[in-house]
């Protein structure tokens, strides 16, 4: 499941980054890199763009970066 | 401030960019030079501000294609160069933004390699905002780190941190600062001074892009320092170290609830748009006002002291009618940049823009876009120089095209003439509702333009642009710090917009003032000069209009700026008197013939003036920025001469329909 799947407010864990080469190094350099924990704060209508939580600050990421990061939720 | 999603730079323009001379002028100035890295949101021009103070000597180079910052400071008995530049990520760079930073970082401008480079780092966010700095040691850099926003960990999160563990981890000297109110400022002078005396072992090089193994051991490091770093055991139990490290503070999580709501978050965004417009609009009208009398009767003074020369009048109406064209939207520019200075010092900013990256992006413009568009309805310029933070290059040119649309404070006066000319004395709400339309237009041509432009644009075309914008926590904003941007924005404004102004304004007044005619009136002497040739030759062209070649004479006139339209109509229209006033002016409208004897200016022909200043990019100043920001003459010329003929064919098809109709 990607980014956009999951409910708002539940933490998850990064399993991997997909998409192209630049937004992968992007993303990652940011700080999106597999193992850290993620939290949806808000979305937009239509889930574009959503607010994330990572690393002590939130993003805002369009549905499609959204969608390159891959996660498996933590209870 | 941030830079992340800033209006134009931060501090002071700027560099010519030039890589090849580094190492010239590296010998040229002994003094050190200090270079400031951070992330965007990082504090980094507050702490440039907060470090130079008042007595530094802010240097501009002029002809930029990028644009940071460079003052000389005194440290001790030693003179510093400090550098401020654009915030980066990492050493990948991807924006424009990004990589003035990154060349100025190996050396690669004519300000040589930085001695020393002070990284910004935010307290809150430490893993994240010590990366850019582990990959500068890693390249050989002398490093020291500013830690910022301490108070937000201690005060809202409930952590605080170990500097010295950082400093015992990372290798290199860490200070506690606060740039907003100054503190540990005088501290991290004498790290920077302790570090430079040390020998660098080697020069830094720009490393290959990491591949994603290393960035993720990267992190791994900087996560264990983070952790050794912060002390959270004061924090409210329930959820692990780890998990209350990467919370937000609970104040902005709490407003984000509805800032960031799908409905309330849209309703509060449109209740900040409307008193940012009401108070570019109605605060600044008096303050214009003063402006346009002050400048005139500077002007009327010295024409009274100067001997009656073409040389003194060039001096009085040319010189000085043109710095009064700038100086007169000043107090709009400023209420602008303050409110964008608040919003930005607050955190507001790039909430914004999220909420309005949805709409934007149908129409290919990105979210990022948000802080142009919001600046060109108070001038294109300062607007187009503010697109450089956006990282996708279409959706930058694309931004950077529809901007000449916004309706821009120097449309005003000109809306303001037509309108008051069309509305009928007892019901003067036609004028508002007309002004409020043409704004609603505006908006809705722009994104129709990029629409339509990127349809042509084959630029990165089946590249899905990325937004990926950092949300900063939510603070009060200080006013100190407001202040002080919207003083140097301002002044980067006057100092791009005003030459170009100046020297087209003194140009325009050698068209209508010669060849000179002594003894006749200004009207007269207009009436006969190159300018009022130059009308006659379009009077063919203007007659589809409906109009004749004294407005023709104005419209050449407008290009100096728009606003030039309304005093070069009434200088033409043989108004005696102060051109300033409108009522002679509407009146002498009223009283304008065409050749054979119909009026000049009716219904029709004055909405075909408004449809013209709609499109038409009259502004040369605009034209000449377009092209320093596009790095081509394409994009200028596709809008110049597309704006441009889209208005006069739009014109041209209401002025016709209407008398077709009847209407005169």
């Amino acid at each position: 499941m990607t980014l956009l799947d999951i409910a708002k407010n539940q933490w998850a864990r990064v399993d991997r980054v997909e998409g192209d080469a630049a937004v992968r190094l992007r993303l990652m350099e940011m700080g999106f890199t597999p193992g850290e924990c993620v939290r949806v704060v808000a979305a937009s209508p239509f889930h574009d763009p959503i607010a994330v939580n990572l690393r002590g600050t939130l993003f805002a990421l369009r549905a499609h970066e959204a969608s390159c990061l891959h996660i498996c939720p933590m209870d | 401030m941030s830079d992340g999603l800033s209006c134009c730079s931060g501090g002071a323009p700027s560099d010519e960019g030039v890589a090849s001379d580094g190492t010239r002028s590296a010998a040229e100035s002994p003094e050190p030079l200090i270079t400031l890295v951070g992330l965007p949101n990082s504090g980094k021009t507050t702490l440039y501000n907060a470090l130079t103070g008042s007595n530094y000597k802010t240097v501009n180079y002029p002809g930029s294609t990028v644009e940071y910052a460079i003052s000389r400071f005194l440290v001790g008995d030693r003179m510093m160069r400090i550098m401020d530049s654009p915030g980066i990520v990492s050493l990948s760079n991807q924006t424009p933004d990004e990589e003035v930073t990154v060349d100025a970082l190996f050396g690669r401008t004519r300000h040589g390699m930085p001695d020393a480079i002070v990284i910004v780092a935010d307290a809150t966010q430490l893993a994240r905002h010590l990366y850019p700095a582990r990959h500068l040691l890693r390249a050989g850099h002398r490093v020291v780190i500013a830690v910022t926003m301490v108070d937000i960990l201690e005060k809202r999160k409930n952590m605080s941190i170990d500097i010295s563990a950082i400093s015992r981890e990372m290798n290199c000297p860490v200070v506690r600062i606060d740039g907003r109110t100054g503190q540990g400022v005088d501290a991290l002078r004498s790290a920077v001074i302790g570090t430079i005396a040390a020998i660098r072992p080697k020069t830094p090089e720009k490393p290959a892009n990491p591949s994603a193994e290393q960035i993720v051991d990267d992190y791994r490091e900087l996560e264990r320092i983070e952790d050794a770093a912060v002390d959270a055991s004061r924090a409210p139990a329930g959820t692990s170290k780890r998990l209350a490290i990467c919370m937000p503070d609970p104040t902005t999580e709490r407003l984000d609830r509805w800032l960031l709501h799908p409905v309330f978050g849209a309703v509060i965004f449109s209740g900040i748009m409307t008193a940012i417009f009401t108070a570019i609009f109605w605060l600044a009208q008096p303050m214009m006002n003063a402006v346009d009398r002050n400048v005139s009767a500077l002007a009327v003074r010295l024409a009274g002291i100067l001997p009656n020369v073409w040389i003194s009048h060039l001096l009085t109406d040319g010189l000085i009618m043109g710095v009064g064209a700038v100086a007169v939207f000043i107090p709009q520019i400023v209420i602008l940049f303050f409110a964008l200075g608040i919003l930005e010092d607050s955190g507001y900013l790039s909430r914004g823009a999220m909420i309005v990256d949805r709409p934007l992006a149908a129409v290919g413009l990105s979210g990022r876009g948000f802080v142009p568009i919001l600046s060109g309805f108070a001038c294109a310029i300062p607007a187009m120089l503010s697109t450089r933070t956006i990282p996708s290059t279409r959706e930058r040119l694309l931004t950077i095209f529809i901007l000449p649309l916004m309706v821009c404070s120097a449309r005003l006066p000109v809306y303001g003439l037509l309108l008051s000319f069309l509305t009928p004395p007892n019901q003067p709400w036609i004028g508002g509702i007309g002004l409020t339309a043409l704004y609603l237009f505006s908006v809705v041509s722009g994104l129709f333009g990029a629409f339509l432009f990127g349809k042509f644009l084959k630029l990165e075309k089946r590249v899905r642009p990325a937004l990926l914008l950092e949300l900063p926590a939510i603070r009060k904003p200080k006013f100190r710090v407001v202040l002080t941007s919207t003083y140097y924005r301002t002044k980067s404004y006057i100092l791009r917009a005003g030459g170009t102004i100046v020297v087209i304004a003194i140009f325009l007044w050698v068209l209508t003032h010669f060849p000179p005619r002594p003894g006749l009136t200004e009207s007269e002497q207009m009436s006969q000069s190159l300018a009022a040739v130059l009308g006659q030759w379009m009077e063919p062209l203007m007659r589809p209009l409906g109009l004749d070649w004294r407005v023709g004479v104005a419209l050449i006139c407008a290009f100096a700026a728009r606003e030039v339209f309304v005093g070069a109509l009434a200088l033409v229209l043989l108004v005696t008197g102060s051109p300033n006033s409108s009522e002679p002016l509407l009146l002498a409208m009223r009283n304008a013939t065409m050749a054979h004897g119909t009026p000049l200016f009716t219904v029709s022909s004055c909405l075909g003036l408004i449809v013209f200043f709609v499109f038409a990019l009259q502004c040369m100043a605009t034209v000449a920025v377009s092209r320093k920001e596009t790095g081509g003459w394409k994009i200028p010329m596709t809008q110049l001469f597309a704006f441009t003929g889209i208005a006069y064919i739009a014109a041209f098809a209401v002025v016709q329909t209407l008398r077709a109709t009847g209407i005169p």
